[in-house]
């Protein structure tokens, strides 16, 4: 699924962003589904391998668009950063060197992790900033299935919202949805006007 | 918290005021946002050791007041030009030359991010708390592009902010993060150094903020189809400059008139009102006169400096610069040389501080030694007396005057010496420094802000009305006292044959008897084959400090001998002494002389003053003068000996 890199190939994009409230931890920012897997890794090609193994980096996971990787004690980033920062650009370089550890998976489990981060970030902000509640149901094959609860149960644009906000930021992590849909018994839509009332607040 | 933004820590008032630096590429929108800060509180210095101007500001804060620097614009931290080495040094804490500041203000462009953040990423190197300001938001959603602010703001790990020009509620935002910049979050880890690593990292970056380029300004793509074309390109370029100087000549000519009506008026009050004949004689024609004939090109130098920073501010200029790159190559100079050029022909001055945006050492020295030679602001009022003199002002082809016409050859004339200049400056200097790409921004046309139009021009009348203050009136003064001391009594000139009742020959008698005119004797020699008497040798030798000075000292002169009408008492001098005693002095192989002259000369002190600090030492400068009194003498001499055989 994932090519190689030939030498002389630009290099991955990345970059790292802070772990709130862990200064051991950056999570360093990829493109979409750079690695096959998500989840813990169990080895990695040439540098990024060997700080695995001597104790620099203490854990190492992927993210749909992310590596988290959390330093042992007494190790900084701004010592260990550029290292790794190096090592970690040539391992993408080759995602077929990489092995996922215990727990690790591909695709659904992969899609499932996405849909988790969509609801933790902004999009989940979002729908609990109007009162709502947004839960992940299911995930099978491609397809999601959420739940819209509280103020969404009955609000006329939670569809809007679901098909807008919730699939675009799914699929950015995930480009191969197939699916997204609100569990059954989600409320019927009401008056006009407060469609409208809540389609003109959306677009802010 | 910091203590030293409490208003009410009176021991902590010892503490040094928080410093803020403004960090950006030009017209990133920094100046804008410098003036937004500051307000009219700027002061204007210099970086010891060059001059490169240095803008500061007081920006006050819940009462705590903040500096701010604006410091010069630059592409990025590599010191190529003498601006990039400044800014270098400011972000540098193990250099004491420049105070380093506490944070710095760094203004992205959101039109052009990506190039930015290479600025930005060299910028967090230096590990100096940084605040990332985003202009030009407007303008990207304008143009179909977006950007999620609080998204960047995650990916470079430090404060974030858009600020909209003219927008408060963003100004507000952020001045509430100003005054304690040890607060602002720093990135986990700087951005790396290696270049395809800062590449990934900016791609990287860009993507996380959702960042989609702008469609190209439809608007800036239209209209550069036209004016970046090389034959309807070329064909504007020489119609806006045309008819920049229409405008110049045209609207500030009633401006003129009136001005120099009124210093007139002045001129003739005192001397009615004044009983001392001395003291009303020296007020009227050495401070009316003499500060009068040159504040008379005040509505000219505002008006050419409204036109340019209009231009500037639109974001013609670099435009023409693009358009002039391949006729300045010929000079073996680059497109922004040619922007100093054009600046020159409002003055040297600017001219050469203007320089200072081109990279390469070989390249400014050569626009240096050039500049000087384009017809600026000052040459204008002594071609304007001069061609009056010779050229008559009846004689025309159709629309075309013959005075407007020798006008325009005294111009194009200029130009070319002073692109001929810079290319042999530039030949000689080829073995030293490496030729350094051409690399110009083109900004999308924009409409100035009024604002930054009002004070370059007003910045450009200050040092006008300056120079006026200091050079030219201290020299009109000493001048007036060469020419009418020493003082005579009724009995000597009785002595002398002058008729005591005849206030004119008495004038005359004075002049002609003057220490001045003992100077002007005394430089004969050297200005004999040119064919100037001992009058025009004061005139010019005056004008050596500033060229203005030349038409307030033939004023005084003149009017010594027919106070009522000075230009006609010119015309019916007679040469003084000599030979040719008693022939008329202007004629017209004489004033192609002086006209070619003052084409070439370096007559100017503050031209000299700024070469001197732009270089560094007094070597430039006086290669400069020398080379040009050369040329200007011997071309001179060509003038006079040519237009003496057509005529």
């Amino acid at each position: 699924m994932v090519a190689n890199r030939q030498p002389g190939d630009a290099l991955v994009p990345v970059h790292p962003e802070a772990v709130t409230g862990d200064a051991r931890a950056l999570r360093w920012r990829t493109p979409v589904a750079v690695l096959a897997f998500v989840g813990a890794v169990e080895a990695a090609p040439d540098d990024l391998g060997r700080l695995m193994t001597d104790g620099t980096l203490e854990s190492l996971s992927v993210e749909p668009d992310a590596v988290l990787a959390r330093l042992g004690a007494g190790r900084d980033w701004r010592t260990e950063g550029p290292r790794f920062r190096t090592a970690v650009q040539a391992a993408l370089g080759r995602p077929d060197g990489w092995t996922p550890g215990i727990g690790a998976g591909t695709g659904d489990d992969a899609l499932r992790m996405a849909v988790e981060q969509v609801i933790a970030g902004e999009v989940g902000d979002y729908v609990r900033s109007h009162g709502g509640e947004i839960s992940l149901v299911s995930v099978t094959d491609g397809h999601v299935e959420v739940n819209l609860s509280g103020a969404c149960s009955h609000c006329p644009a939670s569809e809007m919202t679901l098909t807008q906000r919730v699939d675009v930021a799914v699929r950015r992590l995930y480009p191969e949805l197939r699916g997204l849909r609100a569990a059954p018994n989600v409320g019927a839509p009401t008056a006009a006007r407060r469609l409208l009332g809540m389609a003109a607040t959306r677009g802010r | 918290m910091s203590t030293a933004d409490d208003p009410h820590g009176g021991a902590t008032e010892v503490l040094r005021r928080t410093r803020l630096a403004l960090v950006g590429s030009p017209n990133s929108g920094k100046t804008t946002l410098f003036n937004a800060l500051t307000g009219l509180r700027a002061k204007t210095g210099n970086y010891p050791g060059v001059t490169v101007s240095r803008y500061e500001g007081a920006a006050v804060i819940d009462g705590a007041e903040l500096i701010v620097e604006d410091l010069p614009g630059s592409y990025s931290l590599d010191p190529i030009s003498p601006d990039e080495h400044i800014v270098l040094e400011s972000l540098d804490p193990s250099n004491d030359r420049v105070e380093t500041p506490d944070g710095l203000l760094v203004t992205l462009d959101t039109t052009t991010l990506q190039r930015s953040l290479n600025l930005l990423a060299q910028v967090l190197q230096t590990d100096l708390p940084v605040c990332v300001v985003l202009t030009f938001s407007d303008e990207l959603t304008r143009r179909q592009g977006s950007l999620d602010v609080a998204a960047l703001g995650r990916a470079l790990g430090v404060p974030t902010l858009a600020v909209t020009s003219g927008r408060r509620h963003d100004l507000a935002a952020l001045r509430e993060l100003l005054p304690d910049p040890r607060a602002w979050a720093r990135p986990a880890l700087p951005p790396p150094v290696e270049p395809a690593e800062v590449r990934a990292w900016s791609q990287s970056v860009l993507a996380a903020a959702r960042y989609t380029l702008p469609a190209q300004d439809e608007r800036t793509r239209r209209i550069d189809n036209v004016l970046l074309h090389p034959l309807w390109g070329s064909l504007v370029f020489f119609a806006v400059m045309f008819s920049l100087f229409q405008v110049i000549f045209t609207v500030a000519a009633p401006i003129q008139d009136q001005i120099d009506e009124f210093f007139g008026y002045l001129g003739s009050q005192a001397q009615e009102h004044i009983s001392n004949a001395l003291v009303g004689g020296f007020i009227a024609d050495a401070l009316f006169g003499g500060v009068g004939s040159v504040l008379v090109f005040l509505p000219q130098i505002v008006l050419l400096f409204v036109m340019i920073s209009l231009l500037e501010g639109v974001g013609y200029m670099s435009r023409a610069a693009f358009l002039m790159d391949r006729v300045m190559a010929k000079a073996g100079l680059e497109g922004r040389a040619f922007v100093a050029l054009l600046s020159s022909m409002a003055c040297a001055v600017p001219g050469i501080m203007a320089t200072r945006t081109l990279p390469s050492a070989r390249d400014r020295l050569a626009t240096m030694m050039g500049a000087p030679l384009m017809t600026c602001s000052a040459r204008l009022p002594v071609y304007v007396l001069l061609v009056g003199l010779a050229v008559d002002p009846n004689l025309r082809w159709g629309p075309v005057g013959a005075q407007g016409l020798t006008m325009f050859g005294l111009y194009v004339g200029g130009a070319l010496a002073a692109m001929t200049a810079a290319w042999v400056f530039s030949r000689l200097g080829r073995s030293k420094g490496p030729l350094l790409p051409f690399y110009m921004e083109m900004p999308p046309y924009r409409i100035p802000s009024a604002r930054s139009v009002a004070l370059s021009v007003w910045d450009a009348s200050k040092t006008f009305l300056r120079k006026v203050g200091k050079i030219i009136l201290v020299v009109t003064v000493l001048l007036w006292l060469l020419l009418n001391l020493p003082a005579r009594d009724n009995a000597e000139l009785r002595m002398a044959g002058v008729n005591t009742a005849d206030a004119t020959a008495v004038s005359a008698y004075k002049i002609d008897h003057s220490y001045g005119a003992a100077v002007g004797r005394g430089v004969e020699p050297v200005f004999e084959p040119l064919g100037f008497d001992w009058r025009i040798n004061v005139g010019v030798v005056a004008s050596l400090s500033a060229r203005e000075v030349f038409v307030a000292t033939l004023g005084q002169v003149a009017s010594a001998e027919k106070a009522e009408a000075p230009q006609t008492a010119l015309k019916k001098l007679k040469v003084a002494d000599g030979p040719r005693a008693g022939e008329p002095l202007f004629t017209g192989p004489v004033v192609a002389a002086l006209l070619v002259f003052f084409l070439f000369a370096l007559q100017c002190t503050s031209t000299i003053a700024v070469m001197r600090r732009e270089t560094g030492s007094w070597k430039w400068p006086a290669i400069a003068f020398s080379y040009m009194f050369v040329l200007a003498w011997v071309m001179a001499l060509l003038a006079r000996i040519v237009v003496g055989a057509l005529s």
